[in-house]
């Protein structure tokens, strides 16, 4: 599939930063960000993004609830969503893809990489 | 990231865009590290309660805290630090279990005994983050006074 929008869903400041250099001068994407669960969902629905990344701990409504409620809109159930995680166990990942998700990147990740791992855990979907 | 990729761009020419978009990230990782301090009295408060067992203390928030810095501080290259918080928070999670074990096995204090080398141990990993945080900052602070001599030669 081919990626032109991408929307970065994470709390830290830090890491949307870091990521949009990321998706934007190495993957060439267009990148929207969201701080929030809720942010994202208002985001999703607005841009229709190709690709979501979506961190798993984050106040208010945490990465799996905002995943699900990504799956029971309609017109985003479709969207490729990969989780964005520290804390990554193989008991972790089996849960996560079967909620739905496409994959799952482990924090810390490589800026100058990142976009190349979106491809092939896209692709390995 | 840069380290690994400094390494491995002695051989050959990197291409101009690869090296503007690490100009970039280095600029970024410098920024970050002048903002560290600022995060690590956070956490450090945050341990200090926990060591000297206040009421305010708070396993949980303590063990986030650290938990986001090894992501974040990891993202933006430094690994070294990003380990060092690792640890940390795997410190906090210990003392965590263990003051669990002791409520269940009746115990009515939240606190360990101060020679719990549980303790000892989350206080060395307080200090490696603190002296990696330190360098990070320093050398930041002096890649932008370095920066700026030169933009004003």
């Amino acid at each position: 599939m081919e990626i032109q929008k991408v929307l970065m869903v994470d709390d830290d400041q830090d890491i949307r930063r870091i990521c949009q250099v990321s998706l934007t001068h190495v993957g060439k994407w267009k990148v929207f960000l969201a701080s929030s669960g809720f942010e994202a969902l208002e985001t999703a629905s607005r841009e229709k993004p190709d690709v979501i990344l979506l961190d798993v701990m984050m106040p208010g409504m945490d990465g799996p609830t905002t995943l699900a409620k990504l799956r029971e809109d309609p017109s985003l159930a479709d969207v490729p969503v990969i989780l964005m995680t520290a804390k990554v166990q193989r008991h972790e990942v089996e849960k996560y893809t079967s909620l739905g998700a496409a994959g799952v990147i482990s924090k810390p990740f490589d800026p100058m990489t990142l976009p190349s791992e979106i491809k092939r855990l896209l692709a390995s979907a | 990231m840069s380290e690994s990729q400094d390494k491995g761009g002695s051989a050959r020419q990197k291409p101009k865009v690869d090296r503007d978009i690490e100009a970039v990230v280095k600029s970024m990782q410098d920024e970050f590290a002048g903002g560290l301090p600022e995060r690590m009295s956070e956490i450090e408060s945050a341990v200090e309660s926990v060591l000297a067992c206040s009421s305010a203390a708070n396993l949980h928030q303590a063990s986030m805290l650290a938990h986001k810095l090894y992501g974040t501080t990891g993202s933006y290259g430094f690994d070294e630090m990003s380990l060092a918080f690792r640890d940390l928070e795997q410190a906090i999670i210990a003392i965590n279990i263990a003051i669990e074990e002791t409520r269940l096995a009746g115990a009515t204090s939240k606190c360990l005994p101060k020679e719990d080398p549980l303790l000892a141990s989350l206080t060395s990993s307080l200090t490696t983050c603190k002296t990696l945080v330190d360098q990070a900052y320093e050398n930041a602070v002096g890649q932008r006074s370095d920066n700026k001599s030169s933009s004003n030669q």
